[in-house]
């Protein structure tokens, strides 16, 4: 699956911002946390994102267009965070913690519970609640994903005269 | 660095054979956790030294049937770790849902009211979360099927199911 990420640096100018992100992006992808990533100075990229016209390869968060595109990968991680949080609450609520290891429902399980766990994935939301890079974290500071609201203002606090840009990327996992 | 013990499961027609699976399988393994290299108990007991290799292994064969009383052994001692560390991941996991809300747990904040048991069990949970999910921990695996690390019961029975004329066998190693 594809998703638009956020990497957020601290740059003196456009040109050593976009190297520094695309230094990210490749340390993401070495790491097997993506599979693979496009920038938007790729036509290919901004023609398959049509609903994000506004986004330039890089953009000052300053800008109202860079401001706007940090506030909707906030939503979207938090978002992606609470999904997997009920996935978990429901799962350490209703199953045991042999059948959490087992991806197994218990055989009195209620029907209506059983639609509303997602079993045989339990173990992917679990993951998702971690703190390692991937889906559900859209924002990152360099190549360390951004995981609560403290951490995206430390990251969007410019430091030692240098500006502060973002980095749009679609990557996909 | 440090290097920790696995035990790699595969099938084949001969020792030689699972030998040979076991090898490639733990090239595999060892770039996943970034290591450059791997030693299998075939080589010099300096080498064994070296990699600090628990002199209770020292004798240990390069390969042996999943069924010998030192293959059940090793097996079992892949598996126990593996169980503990997950169980006891899940059980803080548990208390976090319980006592604290998502945006606790996002930001990582345990509130000082909580008993000072569960406060402390709580710190970093983030990081417990993955030890469940199993995504990029894979230094706490030590037990696989071939490539793939075996993460529940239902994958331990399924590997350990002997394949038509082939025989299980396993292959110790430091990763």
């Amino acid at each position: 699956m594809h998703m638009l990420i956020r990497i957020i640096v601290h740059a003196e100018d456009e040109k050593q911002a976009f190297a520094k992100a695309e230094n990210a992006l490749n340390e993401l992808v070495k790491e097997n946390h993506f599979d693979y990533y496009g920038t938007f100075d790729s036509e290919q990229i901004r023609d398959s994102y049509v609903d994000w016209n506004y986004l330039q390869p890089v953009m000052l968060v300053s800008s109202p267009n860079g401001k706007h595109f940090i506030e909707k990968g906030w939503e979207n991680t938090v978002k992606g965070f609470m999904e997997a949080f009920e996935q978990v609450k429901l799962a350490v609520q209703y199953l045991s913690l042999e059948e959490i290891m087992e991806r197994k429902f218990p055989e009195d399980l209620p029907e209506d519970i059983k639609k509303r766990i997602n079993v045989l994935s339990i173990q992917v939301y679990f993951d998702e609640l971690g703190n390692q890079p991937g889906h559900p974290k859209y924002l990152y500071h360099d190549y360390d994903p951004i995981l609560c609201k403290t951490e995206l203002e430390f990251a969007l606090n410019p430091k030692e005269g240098l500006k502060v840009y973002v980095v749009p990327a679609d990557v996909h996992y | 660095m440090s290097y920790g013990m696995v035990t790699v499961i595969v099938h084949a027609k001969d020792e030689e054979e699972a030998f040979k699976k076991g090898k490639n399988a733990l090239i595999e393994i060892a770039e996943e956790r970034d290591h450059d290299s791997y030693i299998t108990f075939d080589c010099e007991k300096e080498r064994l030294e070296e990699w600090e290799v628990d002199p209770a292994y020292f004798d240990l064969p390069p390969v042996l049937l999943a069924s010998s009383s030192r293959g059940m052994e090793l097996i079992e001692r892949g598996w126990q770790y593996m169980a503990g560390i997950f169980m006891d991941a899940l059980k803080e996991v548990k208390l976090a849902v319980e006592f604290l809300t998502p945006e606790e747990i996002m930001e990582e904040v345990v509130p000082k009211y909580l008993p000072e048991e569960i406060h402390v069990s709580l710190f970093c949970i983030r990081d417990r979360f993955l030890e469940v999910g199993g995504e990029g921990k894979v230094y706490l695996k030590e037990l696989y099927f071939e490539t793939r690390p075996i993460t529940s019961r239902k994958s331990l029975n399924s590997a350990l199911t002997p394949r038509e004329g082939l025989r299980t066998y396993v292959i110790p190693a430091l990763v």
